[in-house]
């Protein structure tokens, strides 16, 4: 992309975001994000921050039909997968991971996304604190950013997360695209690229009211037992981040040359039909995509829908989850071809989510070069809730950390494995993750780039 | 399973269920959920395509005015709004001055609106003759079938669809005015075979209830919908149930309605037939004769808004209408004053209260 | 498997598990109860606790502080079900990050309505001297009047200073008292003491060595138990005399409660968290094949059996027992719809008795159970029965294993199968499954009559439906029969007791407490002919309810095996425990 199509493209953006009025911000604004060589400043995807993102679904894929035949790069991509071609390149499958219960009853549709995302499963009945995956990375990565994360669910339900900090602390996720729209373009809202920059007297009184409430902590931890003082300790982490999101606001930003306003998505219905959940995935993928250009966050959680994929079609009367255990394997086809049906919507889906990060250009590359999207599921085979070979994907390059476009097998390794080379990748120091059998501290190595 | 229905009596029960043959006959009830014109789409019936769009039919209109193309040109530039919308909802001349063209159909040349050719048309033979003029039902293949309303209106764009698509316009009507208009009910009593039934009985009625929306937006089945007891909308009808589908006698029936859609229908030698449909619900067609003018204020009541976004040339469907009207000729002029029509009626089971037969339980 | 629902103290504990899903499982019962308890029951207690409010205590706080007009403009945190309950999660919930952004969000809108121009000569009890400038005495004179109610008691020397400052603080910077009262009022309603219900303990005078809630958290248990709301005036005043630590005092305020038109709040509330109707807020049903199903069929669905309840326990102060069978009940024309029967009222509730042997009898035939437990499309005497032994019988059906060979469910896609019954049946074959099943299936199957959404059908897809079914050794043919079963099950009110109980200390009973339950309460509760009522007064008035008992020390947390860098890091900054 020329210099010059990239200042116009620029104009463009900056004449849609004035809502079509003459572009009154002249060519020295411009200048500030172009260096001497016309070339964008920090056009180059090693300068700008690595992101992760997480995006789950329930229900698995079909066994056999989602593994490439052959090991590393070039694989021939498998026909579960096809709606992800675009990003064959970026697309790196592992295959063969497993789950272990040390011996612990299972509970369905739980136990997979447990030990995946916290490297932990859980007696029955126990509260584990073990936090998530996307947790332990954005307090890494995601501490400096107005929003540590941003957890989003196509299900309709704020209840679909599996974002926590502990048993009793659960991200909710958004649900609906407006009201993300709001939470992050509203009136607080801070244009990275505007050009004067004066900080809010109210927010500055905000700020030193919640401070004030900091205070008075010690007084009120005083009379607590030790569970309830730990509760407090979250409220106060939780205030703290909110207070780091005023002070925030009161400086002034980075410009982030790919920061675009988004616009008003459309109004939306939520709920677990599934041309529903996928409209409203696709919306949200959009509006983080925007977040992260204009510096917002850097750690997002998409929820394709609740754990067990209750997912369904207009006029069925099975959900994509009964669908799994009910339907009978076609013969002549060899799998389910109903619930068939809901895994090349789902991977569509994940496409969407993929393709609205690659749609941010950011200099020659885009936002999804310096995005690790970590795609997993929570069963290998749901018609019998199979803990073995569950479907997980990584696609982006983590910032050129990760070489992208490899089929890696470990048949029988434990899933951490995954979530452990991610930590590293994201720059956690983390030498070993994962309680029991599924305690690593082997990483793979191919993955880094 | 949806004809289950276990509760029997309704308000005015007692008096009723004495009332001799009763016993064993069984009454239904129903909330009218669709009602609009009855429209029939083949290449056939419309060999030369479809009426041209109001965007076209404007600028052939400020052709004929006297614009030059240029003018033409700028004044529909912003099409659909536009200089353009004074001069044509006044392209109407009366002594060489502008006058309103909805109001005053005739005070502007015929558009010569292409009507239907073909033969398929939904209704009914209403005057026993089979003719040259007639169409084939193509759903109870009857033939000698007038409905020259249809003729009239069936190559406009709005209305080339087959069901179960609704012709637009006509479906926003209906759409428009149900949510706030007494209900149309319909009761059929006297059922000993939903099959085959020589002897039954339609009730038409008015409700004093405005339907609810289901989830989808149509009526929700099975509400109770009161009777209104002063209405002029009362009629009743014999019928015939034959393997299913049940064909009423000839009748006259007035119906109020809303003046967004037609302040009164008033039906002549008319017919009814319904489908009793599986799922409860009853689908059919309506047919028969009614003043042409009032279904043409129905559209032009509208004006611009209705003409330019429906695509409905309103001078060209008055000239239609006038031209193929079939029935009623007024004394002096000679003029028919009358149409031949056929209307689609879809409705959903409903427990009617205050009717003079309750409703009894289903087999 | 041979489910072990004998007499024999099976209904000790809150919560009973089943056996499990093997076919080779035994009974075990819960660990707690058989703990042997060193309290006596007439010593009985618990540790007090912080409970986060629930969506509907803080909305009610707000309109009762500053009117019903106020709108909040935000989200809230999703409330935590825990041993059956919403009240003992928020127990155990904090606030997340989110939460807490969203929390602030309704502050700032609430405040600034309370301070707007139109509403702040109402609902402010004083002006400033220049509006344009701080005014601490009026200050101090509002917030600690709306703190009082808000943090539902005075505020303390600290806080009140504290607030005053910041209020004086913003309203230099902002050139405006009312915009620093804004802010101050703002911080108030989004901190900890607002947020989260503390309990207080003080030293019991009566009783040397012993301790208790102190009069303000007395009022707060009272008020939020009995009306779902925040103390009122007269409670707050009672807690400040130390009137309520009085017998005489105590009955004074119970007896207002009871008698109030908040009770039936209170009620509402209880009985909408113990059947789960918060899962209404997502419930969805196929708009293709049950369009009647739309978002104002859920809510008066809720509505109905609430009515039917509060209407039946409170209004007519009837034996709760008798709610599962009773054919009396509210309905909109709606629901008409749904249950076809005919209701003429145009809008709005009317009572309704559904005719003898029409097939309804009792909440258990209600939309809000059947559809809430069916799925979108089809019905599910699995989800039915589970949450007929989970949710009114306060018993714990185990998951399905995992790893389980499906096969045979494979033949529930041939056309031979029309009924749910038979479709089960086929799968209960398996031993694997016959296990679980045998559970929660044969008194599902008797609400066969009731399709996912509620409406009367006596056959599927063309087949006639069988609705015979079994209860814990009770048979019997229909829907009216289970009631029956269930109006005559020990576990019904001995659940009952146990959940309200546990509701209205915000946790699970300790074994002190749930022996005290069981000898006291629950024998009290069928003395008095089954009386809601009278079972919350037996609680409010009782000793238990208010003494406290410092918890035995906490279990170790289980083991961190192989601790990460990363966790350490979390335990080092106490964000891990």
């Amino acid at each position: 992309m020329s210099a010059v199509t990239r200042a116009a493209t620029r104009r463009r953006i900056l004449q849609g975001m004035m809502g079509g009025a003459a572009v009154t911000v002249g060519l020295p604004f411009l200048d500030c994000f172009l260096n001497g060589n016309g070339t964008a400043l920090a056009a180059t995807n090693a300068q700008l921050p690595v992101v992760f993102g997480s995006w789950f679904w329930g229900c698995g894929l079909t066994p056999g039909r989602w593994e490439p035949q052959s090991l590393g790069a070039g694989y021939k991509l498998p026909v579960e997968l096809q709606k992800l071609a675009s990003f064959r390149d970026q697309l790196t499958i592992f295959s063969g991971m497993k789950v272990f219960m040390d011996g612990k009853p299972p509970t369905p549709h739980q136990t997979g996304h447990q030990g995946i995302l916290t490297g932990h499963v859980p007696k029955p009945g126990v509260k584990a604190d073990y936090a998530s995956l996307d947790v332990l990375i954005s307090d890494q990565i995601g501490t400096k950013t107005r929003f540590r994360s941003l957890e989003v669910t196509g299900s309709g339900n704020a209840r679909d997360t599996l974002s926590r900090r502990s048993a009793s602390v659960q991200n909710p996720s958004e649900v609906s695209p407006m009201a993300l729209y709001n939470r992050i373009f509203g009136p607080e809202f801070k244009d990275p690229n505007a050009a004067a920059f004066t900080p809010d007297p109210k927010v500055m009184v905000r700020k030193s009211v919640l401070s004030s409430i900091s205070e008075e902590r010690a007084a009120l931890a005083k009379n607590l037992g030790s569970a309830d003082k730990a509760r407090l300790d979250q409220y106060f982490t939780s205030l703290r981040q909110l207070e780091n999101q005023l002070e925030i606001e009161l400086q002034k930003p980075a410009p982030m040359a790919a920061c675009t306003h988004p616009g008003k998505p459309e109004e939306t219905v939520q709920g677990l039909e599934v041309n529903a959940a996928v409209k409203n995935v696709k919306l949200m993928s959009d509006l983080i995509a925007h977040a992260l250009a204009c510096g917002q966050t850097r750690v997002f959680n998409v929820a394709f829908a609740d754990a067990t994929s209750s997912v369904r079609k207009p006029g069925e009367t099975a959900t994509h989850h009964i669908l799994t255990h009910e339907e009978a394997i076609d013969e002549k086809l060899g799998y389910q071809p109903r619930a068939q049906w809901f895994n090349d919507i789902i991977m569509g889906s994940l496409a969407d989510t993929a393709s609205a990060l690659r749609n941010v250009r950011e200099g020659d590359g885009t936002l999804l070069d310096r995005t690790l999207l970590l795609a997993t599921s929570e069963t290998g085979f749901a018609k019998i809730h199979s803990l073995e070979n569950i479907p997980m994907m990584i696609i982006g390059k983590a910032g050129g950390r990760i070489k992208g476009g490899q089929h890696i097998q470990a048949k029988g390794d434990p899933a951490t494995r995954v979530g452990l080379t991610v930590q590293q990748v994201m720059g956690v120091p983390a030498s070993s993750w994962g309680t029991e059998s599924l305690e690593t501290s082997k990483t793979f190595t191919e993955l880094l780039a | 399973m949806f004809l289950s229905r276990h509760f029997v009596m309704t308000t005015v029960g007692a008096a009723a269920l004495l009332s001799a043959g009763a016993a064993s006959a069984e009454t239904r009830g129903y909330v009218v959920d669709w009602f609009h014109v009855a429209t029939a789409f083949t290449e056939a019936n419309c060999p030369k395509g479809l009426n041209p769009l109001s965007d076209d039919f404007y600028k052939h209109e400020l052709k004929r005015l006297g614009y030059a193309n240029s003018d033409v040109e700028r004044l529909m530039k912003d099409f659909p709004n536009g200089e353009y919308i004074p001069i044509t909802t006044n392209r109407g001349r009366v002594d060489g001055k502008p006058v309103n063209i909805y109001a005053n159909p005739w005070t502007a040349p015929d558009p010569m609106l292409m009507n239907v050719k073909g033969t398929a048309a939904y209704g009914f033979n209403l005057d026993g003759r089979s003719g040259a003029n007639d169409f084939v039902d193509p759903e109870t293949k009857e033939r000698g079938v007038d409905n020259q309303m249809f003729r009239a209106v069936g190559c406009i764009n709005n209305f080339a669809v087959n069901p179960p698509n609704q012709p637009i316009y006509p479906f926003a009507q209906w759409d428009l005015t149900r949510d706030s208009s007494p209900a149309w009910l319909i009761q059929i009593s006297g059922i000993d075979d939903a099959l085959n039934d020589d002897d039954v009985t339609v009730t038409l009625d008015k409700s004093v209830d405005v339907i609810q929306r289901d989830a989808n937006g149509n009526a929700v089945a099975d509400m109770t919908m009161r009777v209104d007891p002063n209405s002029r909308s009362h009629t009743v009808v014999k019928a015939k149930i034959k393997d299913g589908m049940l064909v009423s006698e000839k009748f006259n029936m007035q119906f109020e309605s809303d003046p967004m859609l037609m302040p009164m229908f008033d039906f002549k030698n008319s017919k009814l037939r319904f489908k009793l449909k599986d799922d409860g619900g009853l689908e059919g067609v309506l047919g028969g004769y009614h003043a042409w003018w009032p279904i043409y204020w129905s559209y032009a009541q509208g004006g611009w808004i209705v003409e330019h976004s429906a695509g409905l040339n309103i001078p060209g469907i008055y000239y239609a209408l006038k031209k193929m009207a079939d029935a009623d000729p007024d004394p002096k002029s000679g003029e028919n004053r009358a149409i031949s029509t056929a209307w689609r009626i879809t409705a959903v089971p409903s427990i009617l209260v205050g009717t003079a037969e309750p409703q009894t339980a289903q087999k | 498997m041979k489910l072990v629902f004998a007499k024999a103290g099976l209904f000790v504990a809150a919560a009973v598990a089943l056996a499990a899903c093997s076919p080779a499982g035994g009974g075990k019962e819960n660990a707690s109860a058989s703990a042997t308890t060193a309290m006596t029951a007439s010593q009985a207690g618990g540790p007090a606790i912080m409970r986060r409010l629930t969506q509907e205590q803080y909305e009610q706080i707000i309109a009762d502080v500053f009117g019903s007009t106020i709108t909040l403009g935000g989200r809230f945190e999703p409330d935590v079900r825990e041993n059956g309950l919403l009240a003992v999660g928020s127990g155990q919930v904090s606030v997340t990050a989110a939460g807490l952004e969203q929390y602030d969000v309704m502050a700032r809108n609430v405040a600034a309505q309370v301070t707007d121009e139109k509403r702040r000569a109402t609902l402010l009890p004083c002006a400033p001297k220049d509006a344009k400038a701080a005014d601490d005495a009026c200050a101090r004179e509002t917030l600690s009047k709306v703190g009082r109610l808000l943090y539902r008691r005075p505020l303390t020397q600290a806080e009140i200073d504290g607030r005053v400052a910041k209020a004086a603080e913003g309203a230099v910077k902002l050139k405006s008292y009312y915009a620093g009262l804004e802010a101050s009022l703002a911080g108030m309603l989004v901190s900890p003491q607002f947020l989260f219900r503390e309990e207080l303990v003080e030293a019991d005078p009566s009783r040397k060595g012993m301790t208790r809630l102190n009069g303000y958290t007395k009022a707060a248990r009272l008020s939020f138990f009995l009306w779902n709301a925040g103390p009122d005036d007269e409670l707050l005043r009672a807690a400040e005399t130390g009137e309520i630590h009085t017998a005489k005092g105590l009955t004074k305020q119970v007896d207002r409660m009871l008698a109030s038109p908040r009770l039936k709040e209170g009620t509402r509330a209880f009985f909408t968290d113990m059947l789960e109707f918060d899962r209404f807020g997502t419930l969805a049903k196929d708009a293709a094949i049950y369009p009647k199903f739309n978002f104002k069929a859920a809510q008066e669905a809720q509505e109905q059996t609430l009515r039917t309840i509060v209407d039946h326990t409170v209004t007519q102060n009837a034996d709760y027992r008798d709610l599962f069978t009773t054919r009396k009940t509210y309905l909109t024309r709606l629901l008409g719809a749904i249950y076809r029967v005919p209701v003429d009222q145009p809008t709005g509730w009317v009572p309704y008795e559904f005719p003898e042997n029409g097939g309804q009898a009792g909440i258990l035939t209600q939309v809000s159970f059947v559809a809430l437990h069916s799925h979108p499309g089809r019905t599910s005497p699995t989800l039915r029965g589970k949450a007929l032994r989970e949710v009114l019988l306060c018993q714990k059906v185990p998951d399905p294993p995992g790893n389980v060979d499906f096969k045979i469910v494979q033949e529930t896609s041939n056309p031979s199968f029309k009924t749910v019954r038979q479709r089960l049946n086929a799968h209960a074959t398996e031993a694997m499954c016959k296990g679980c099943h045998k559970i929660t299936d044969p008194m599902g199957l008797a609400l066969e009559n009731f399709d996912t959404i509620g409406g009367y059908r006596t056959n599927e897809n063309g087949a006639p439906i069988d609705t015979s079914g079994e209860l814990d050794g009770i048979k019997f043919n229909d829907a009216a029969g289970l009631g029956k079963a269930v109006h005559d099950h020990p576990g019904t009110t001995s659940c009952l007791v146990n959940r309200v109980y546990s509701y209205a200390v915000g946790r699970v009973a300790t074994p002190s407490e749930k022996d005290w339950v069981k000898t006291n309460l629950e024998k009290r509760f069928a003395e008095d002919g089954y009386k809601v009522p009278q079972l919350f007064r037996r609680i409010v008035t009782s000793d238990t309810f208010f003494r406290v008992i410092p918890p035995a020390e906490k279990p170790p947390a289980e083991k961190l095996a192989g601790k990460t860098a990363a966790a350490e890091k979390l335990i080092q900054t106490g964000e891990l425990k």
